[in-house]
């Protein structure tokens, strides 16, 4: 035996219109999102950047260079070029050198880096990624990952 | 006031001018509660300011140019070669943080007289709404003269959002426009400057001020008690009430101007997404969200930072007794007194963190957390 009240004509049409309006309700809206949405983003570029002459830097010397429209800091160790994004991973200022502490600083929240990248205090809470350098005829080239 | 007669007669003839007229009639000399005292003018201060920054924001959009390339320049052309384009600015400019000033004195008035209760609650949640319209106004208005304070700010700000689980990071996007604070973040700021949020917020307002004239204001009576004020007793909306808005009116222009001489809204450098300068810190009204953040985790402060507005908007169903009088309601009183303590002490120590003033003769540094530290004394020459 089946206890189930049928369903009337009236409920079946309410219940088609509500998901005729539903479905136009997506079809209005979605086009609208995918229209907000960024339309160009940036996939990952590899780019190779000069940093200028290996001989203009001096040890503990740095430099900021532009890669892929993103700032880069170059750092000139007694062990060699090394480079990283200039971006800090907490808030996304842009971090310079501290040459009395010999540490990477972010102004924004007092976050400093090592030599290595690595978060040593404040905030930050990932190591800045580090980029390849290579010295090639005396030149000092970035290479984006 | 009276339409000249032949006028009134135009009208008359072609529509039921009695009934709007009654309308209007009722609504001037509605009597208002006898506690209606000059704290209440902050609402209608708010609306008028609202009104300023809309008649200003219309005149600023005339030599203003929404790009990377000419956002700086135009400010700059506003400000130094349009006539009275200083003053415009600087109505906009002050204006935006008297109005923020103004809602949340409102606010406070309407909390701590109890204002908020049944059968306000809906007006109440309204005025939350209309608080966080008035304030993502300020955040998205700041970027716009595209200056190095603005820029950097607006990064922090913007990414704070990325925090947010799961879908923190396409609302980044989404609300910057890529990836970093570009052009694109210009343009969508912009939108929502002068199109989405001032409709949003014409909204909001109407109906607030509708739900409040059909409501009226509240008095001390408790909830369920309120006894209907008749005209003998009442203060009439008109001419008592609107007087003493003139007033404060009067008083409120007096005190922009005099801001906008004295204090006049900078310029500063232009954005430079390559360099953040020293001392980045939002506009006054972020300070304490500012300093909260930074004893938290990101996502754990971000969670945190969301407590107070999901209280504030929930308020009305938390407090359900009865009583409207502060003297009467000893445990919501003491809660918004140490509310708004905090927010003062956290934005004070916000204003102070990584700065180096002088106390008392003594050179001081503020670091991050706020925390003093003596620093050695300079030799004297």
């Amino acid at each position: 035996m089946n206890d189930q009240q049928p369903i009337s004509r009236r409920t079946f049409l309410d219940w088609l219109l509500a998901g005729g309006l539903l479905t136009w309700a997506v079809a209005f809206i979605a086009p609208v999102i995918s229209y907000v949405w960024p339309a160009q983003k940036r996939g990952p570029s590899i780019q190779t950047v000069s940093a200028g002459k290996a001989d203009d830097f001096t040890d503990w010397q740095t430099k900021m260079v532009a890669i892929a429209g993103q700032p880069v800091i170059v750092i000139r160790t007694p062990q060699g070029f090394r480079a990283f994004s200039a971006i800090c991973t907490h808030l996304g200022c842009i971090v310079g050198w501290d040459a009395a502490r010999r540490q990477i600083a972010c102004p924004c929240h007092a976050g400093f880096f090592d030599i290595n990248g690595r978060p040593v205090a404040g905030p930050p809470p990932r190591p800045l990624s580090e980029l390849a350098v290579a010295v090639v005829n005396g030149e000092v080239l970035v290479k984006s990952a | 006031m009276k339409l000249p007669p032949k006028i009134h007669a135009w009208f008359a003839e072609r529509y039921d001018i009695g009934v709007v007229e009654k309308f209007a009639d009722e609504q001037l000399h509605k009597p208002l509660p006898s506690e209606t005292g000059f704290w209440h003018t902050f609402g209608s201060l708010s609306l008028f300011l609202f009104l300023n920054q809309v008649v200003t924001g219309i005149l600023l959009m005339i030599y203003y140019r929404p790009t990377t390339n000419t956002a700086f320049e135009s400010v700059r052309f506003i400000m130094t070669k349009a006539r009275f384009g200083w003053l415009i600015r600087g109505l906009h400019a002050w204006g935006a943080t008297l109005m923020i000033l103004c809602v949340l004195v409102h606010m406070m008035r309407t909390f701590f007289m109890g204002a908020y209760k049944k059968p306000r609650e809906l007006t109440w949640v309204l005025g939350v709404f209309i608080f966080g319209c008035t304030v993502t106004f300020g955040f998205t208005g700041y970027l716009l003269p595209w200056n190095q304070l603005s820029y950097w700010a607006t990064t922090v700000g913007t990414e704070i959002t990325g925090a947010i689980p799961l879908a923190g990071q396409y609302l980044k996007v989404l609300l910057r426009g890529g990836e970093g604070v570009t052009g694109e973040t210009l343009a969508r700021f912009y939108v929502l400057h002068v199109v989405v949020l001032p409709w949003v917020l014409t909204m909001l307002i109407a109906t607030h001020l509708f739900l409040m004239r059909v409501q009226g204001l509240a008095t001390f009576e408790r909830v369920g008690e309120e006894k209907p004020i008749d005209k003998s007793h009442g203060i009439p909306f008109f001419p008592h009430h609107v007087l003493k808005e003139g007033v404060v009116f009067s008083l409120l222009i007096g005190v922009m101007v005099t801001f906008i001489i004295f204090w006049p809204v900078e310029l500063g450098e232009k954005a430079d997404p390559f360099v953040t300068p020293e001392g980045i810190k939002p506009e006054w009204y972020f300070l304490s969200t500012y300093q909260l953040l930074k004893y938290f985790p990101k996502t754990l402060g971000l969670f945190v930072s969301l407590i107070p507005p999901i209280l504030l908007l929930l308020w009305p169903f938390l407090d359900r007794g009865r009583e409207r009088h502060p003297k009467k309601r000893p445990v919501a009183v003491t809660i918004g007194i140490v509310a708004v303590v905090l927010a003062l002490a956290f934005g004070i120590v916000g204003y102070l963190s990584e700065r180096s003033i002088s106390v008392g003769g003594h050179p001081y540094h503020f670091d991050i957390y706020g925390v003093p530290h003596r620093l050695p004394e300079q030799p004297k020459h």
